[in-house]
């Protein structure tokens, strides 16, 4: 090993003598890039694809890449700590939010994006998480929350994409006269869950309502109407047979298996789920998508969606950090954004740039989006550990019928209160 | 009888690690507990035991060490009960007793990771092996339950760690019955003692130094367990299955939510610190006894 | 024959059942994990109690290649077994010297000691990864395996001061009337009596650290510094987004349980060889 590693060096060091004798050039750069992908997964190599083009274009722009997987955001805090020079990395754009971006380490990019570049985008994707307007996370995957499901078993059971939460619920009565089950979902993972719950709340009141609930900081407003009948519509899907009762002891990935499997039409989640599922459901799935249907008397959009974006962040304390905006701006061009859907078969963020076929409905919601919210209407956002300790598992109780509806809002409402009181 | 120079010579390496690498960086983390931090670099704020007062109130906390005391008695008896009986079984001169114990032992070896989904595998409710093994035996009726369901699934991860835990333990408590002298075993037979008369009457006496390390060794596992489980709940750990280390883990490191509480989890840590050190003192005193020395 | 029947023949029939069948069921366990590895995505969810149809052997190849484990192993063999045996030379005299000697503050310093066990790691995390970081040792396998043996000191001594405390006293005593100093009473008589539960915490250290990934997690980043249980918890995360592989995760938990099987095979004889030396009085 030791040999290996001082053979890489010396590697390394000749290498570098090379370039710097080729280039001669007082401004090279060799950004440092902590990345939120595994090196053998697919979006890694995609990544890889994009920066060796940077690098062809821009020849004094090199790249060293620690591919620390999904735990980047974290591992990247005790690197901080210690002064570890990074100048840009990649993450989840709302744990960024949460994150490195609400401690203020990002970098200000607000300069770099004129108006064409940030008129490039799908609608809306760039400036979701804009911190008082200024630009500090670029997203560049884009994944939206639909129903994923079957279109051939769709086709087979005779019925139609649901227009109304109504439409739904008939429409599982459908399937599930053909002997299978219309939803499926993970029990355990709870912040799947209060999608349905977030979604229907949406399409009440209008995007972002769970936000607004929650910051009416006396809790009364759970004990509203509209957030009672949001909670009873999300639980009567087992009642009305929409979902199997033994789904409530399906652990993560046990349950969107059973897509794969064919007993199941789809399951509420984000697009990324084709892309999970290709071992098992084969790459000629027939994927389908449709946005969460409207409810009656609401005024919420069929079209306002939740999104998962996938972001860049240039450090504040970047030693390179001109040139790391330089090569972060280049990843939403078009030829990268093309790369990346090719290579690596994600959603992209910038428009006119198709999405692998099986992602086509997840491109169309993206485009045709008339308001965007984070998942679970950004609550986790703004107050991840409210979320995560309280609003979480308090729904999963209730949804997977722990507890009523009428004990969930009470318990929220009480517990809301009780969080604003102690701030 | 043994040199001062001896003494010093043997502890230091020892001493020095365990100071420059644990105790140090511990005492570091402690002193965060006094702290309202991120851990992003951001100037922490002195807050004082308030840390501590949240804790004492957090709902979820206590949750946790419900879970943690069911999985350190409920589990303990299971793990401990079934150790001692393999114990007695395999001593009462079975042939292959190397073998057995070896392969009651062989799931420690393996990567916690591994197990867990194996043990998701046959709790999995529909296509799981429990249930396809229930509907073989025509039992239907239990069959459809949802083990993993939120009501079970604490107790389905429970059957999981008392399944490894039993391995560990036994060969402990078995290398510790094994110094017994063969011909005590045979004396006591000769004059007509049941299996479980030598055991009560020579092993558990003989071994009872072993007994007490493996009781304490079973009670710090219990308060910092966190892989076993952690593994088990998936990558959004359900409520049900959070022990205090986990809840540590999911205050302090930012899982799917992004929740940097750096100092409130610290504190979390500081208290099943000192909740270890009470267990040590508690079971030393409790467990008293002459050595028994032949 | 009659034996058989006999009251004592059932019971030992009983003690076989109980004990065969638990060792059994670690076996269907360890057989389920190899067949797993060898089954297409489908499979193994659809029916994961069924013998694979036609082996897929390139999920090992895809592991071993491709997701670099044969690296992997490599860097795992090297960090484990140099800490095992750093942890033992630094472990066993400093058990040996709180359990056998007279000194002031003995019982203190060993309380001390174990109260290390009582340490949270994901305390460490942070406080390590910066006092690494400042001895430029940070993502690299040196200090991975500092960091290894000074954790695992508290439990490795703790374990073998019940092994010292236990051993009978008067064979010491008989060496040093023999005239042995007190280095060469613990070289060549309590050392030997102490075989079996070295090699217990030797087997227990050695599986504990190959399997070890959250201080690893830490403190490595490099992928070419990655140990076989960080191979493993990237494939397990990759599931998110990238889709599980399940087929080839179980390839790698099968390369990754092998070698620990072989060591626990070979040592667990020698561990009961040395016990029935100990015996002798």
């Amino acid at each position: 090993m030791l040999s290996n590693t001082s053979r890489q060096a010396i590697v390394a060091a000749v290498f570098s003598l090379g370039l710097a004798g080729n280039t001669g050039a007082a401004t090279a750069a060799e950004l440092v890039f902590w990345s939120m992908w595994n090196e053998p997964e697919p979006q890694a190599a995609a990544l890889r694809q994009v920066m060796d083009a940077y690098t062809a274009a821009n020849p004094e722009t090199t790249f060293k890449v620690v591919w620390n997987g999904r735990q980047n955001q974290t591992k990247l805090r005790a690197a901080l700590q210690a002064g570890t020079p990074v100048d840009f990395m990649d993450q989840d754009s709302d744990q960024l939010a949460g994150g490195l971006q609400k401690e203020g380490l990002g970098h200000d990019l607000s300069a770099d994006f004129d108006q064409a570049t940030r008129d490039a985008f799908l609608p809306g994707a760039l400036e979701l998480f804009n911190a008082d307007g200024k630009i500090i996370q670029v997203p560049y995957v884009y994944n939206t929350v639909n129903f994923w499901y079957n279109k051939d078993m769709l086709a087979e059971v005779g019925g139609t994409v649901p227009a109304t939460f109504d439409d739904l619920l008939a429409l599982c009565g459908t399937v599930k006269a053909a002997g299978k089950s219309a939803l499926v979902i993970e029990g355990n993972v709870a912040f799947y869950n209060v999608l349905y719950f977030s979604h229907y709340l949406a399409r009440e009141n209008g995007a972002g309502a769970l936000g607004k609930v929650f910051e009416d900081k006396s809790g009364d407003s759970w004990k509203t109407p509209a957030v009672l009948a949001a909670a009873k519509a999300t639980r009567s899907l087992w009642d009305q047979g929409c979902i199997a009762e033994d789904a409530r002891g399906f652990q993560y990935p046990a349950g969107q298996q059973t897509i794969a499997l064919g007993d199941t039409l789809g399951e509420l989640v984000g697009s990324w789920l084709p892309t999970e599922l290709t071992e098992s459901a084969g790459t000629d799935f027939p994927w389908g998508a449709f946005n969460f249907p409207a409810v009656k008397d609401g005024v919420g959009k069929s079209t306002d969606i939740e999104v998962g974006l996938l972001s860049m962040m240039v450090l504040k304390d970047a030693p390179n950090a001109q040139e790391a905006a330089d090569f972060v701006k280049y990843v939403g061009s078009e030829e990268a954004q093309k790369i990346l859907v090719e290579a690596s078969g994600v959603g992209v963020t910038r428009k006119g740039v198709a999405w692998p076929a099986a992602l086509a409905d997840a491109y169309t919601s993206a485009e045709q989006a008339t308001a965007l919210s984070p998942f679970g209407g950004g609550l986790g956002v703004a107050y991840p550990e409210f979320t995560s300790t309280i609003l979480n598992p308090e729904y999963n109780m209730m949804f997977l019928g722990q507890t009523t509806p009428e004990e969930f809002v009470e318990t929220m409402a009480a517990k809301t209160k009780e969080y604003w009181a102690a701030q | 009888m043994m040199r001062r120079r001896m003494v010093f010579a043997f502890l230091a390496p020892a001493l020095l690690l365990y100071l420059g690498f644990l105790i140090l960086p511990a005492v570091q983390a402690f002193y965060l507990s006094f702290y309202d931090t991120s851990g992003f670099g951001d100037t922490a704020e002195w807050v004082g035991l308030s840390n501590y007062a949240t804790l004492w109130g957090d709902s979820v906390f206590w949750r946790a060490m419900r879970n943690m005391a069911l999985i350190m008695f409920v589990g303990g008896v299971a793990t401990f009960g079934l150790a001692f009986l393999f114990t007695m079984l395999m001593n009462a001169g079975m042939k292959g007793k190397k073998l057995f114990r070896t392969l009651i032992f062989m799931p420690n070896v393996i990567a916690v990771v591994a197990i867990t989904t194996f043990w998701s595998f046959v709790f999995m409710p529909r296509y799981g092996m429990l249930t396809s093994f229930l509907k073989a035996i025509g039992l239907d009726g239990i069959a459809s339950t949802a083990w993993t369901a939120p009501e079970n699934v604490f107790y389905a991860m429970m059957v999981g760690l008392v399944w490894i835990s039993v391995g560990f333990y036994t060969i402990l408590i078995m290398a510790g019955a094994d110094k017994i002298p063969a011909d005590m075993y045979e004396a006591a037979r000769l004059e007509g003692a049941s299996t479980f008369q030598i055991f009560r009457q020579i092993t558990l006496p003989m071994i009872w130094d072993v007994i007490l390390i493996t009781l304490i060794l079973w009670a710090i596992q219990a308060v910092k367990i966190v892989e076993f489980p952690y593994a088990f709940g998936g990558p959004n750990i359900d409520q049900n299955l959070y022990t205090p280390a986990i809840y540590l883990y999911i205050m302090g490191f930012g899982q799917r939510e992004s929740v940097y509480a750096l100092g409130y989890s610290t504190t979390i840590g500081v208290v099943m610190f000192f909740l270890t050190i009470a267990i040590i003192v508690l079971m030393r005193f409790l467990f008293r006894r002459e050595r028994v020395e032949f | 024959m009659s034996d058989f029947i006999s009251a004592r023949g059932i019971k030992r029939c009983v003690s076989y059942l109980v004990v065969g069948g638990w060792a059994l069921f670690s076996v269907f366990f360890v057989v389920w994990v190899v067949l797993a590895s060898l089954k297409r995505n489908r499979e193994l969810f659809g029916s994961p109690l069924s013998i694979p149809t036609s082996p897929q052997w390139g999920n090992f190849v895809k592991t071993w290649v491709n997701n670099r484990f044969g690296d992997y192993f490599i860097n795992s063999l090297l960090v484990t077994s140099v800490s095992v045996i750093a942890i033992l030379i630094v472990a066993v005299p400093a058990a040996y010297v709180l359990s056998r000697g007279r000194f002031r503050g003995r019982e203190a310093l060993s309380s001390f000691f174990a109260f290390g066990m009582g340490v949270p790691f994901p305390l460490l995390f942070v406080p390590l990864f910066v006092m690494m970081a400042s001895m430029r040792l940070a993502d690299t396998l040196t200090g991975l395996t500092i960091v290894y043996v000074a954790l695992s000191i508290p439990f490795t001594i703790y374990v073998l001061e019940g092994f010292f405390s236990s051993l009978p006293s008067e064979l010491e005593s008989a060496a040093i009337i023999d005239g042995c100093s007190d280095v060469q009473v613990f070289r060549h008589v309590m050392l030997p009596l102490a075989g079996p539960g070295v090699a217990t915490v030797a087997i227990l250290n050695f599986v504990g650290l190959w399997n070890e990934y959250q201080l690893s997690l830490v403190l490595i980043n490099s992928p070419e510094n990655r140990t076989l249980s960080l191979g493993i918890y990237s494939l397990i995360t990759s599931m998110q987004y990238s889709g599980g592989d399940w087929a080839s995760l179980f390839a790698g938990v099968t390369i990754v349980m092998v070698p620990t099987l072989i060591l626990f095979v070979i040592l667990s004889e020698k561990m009961i060889s040395g016990i029935t030396m100990g015996g002798v009085k």
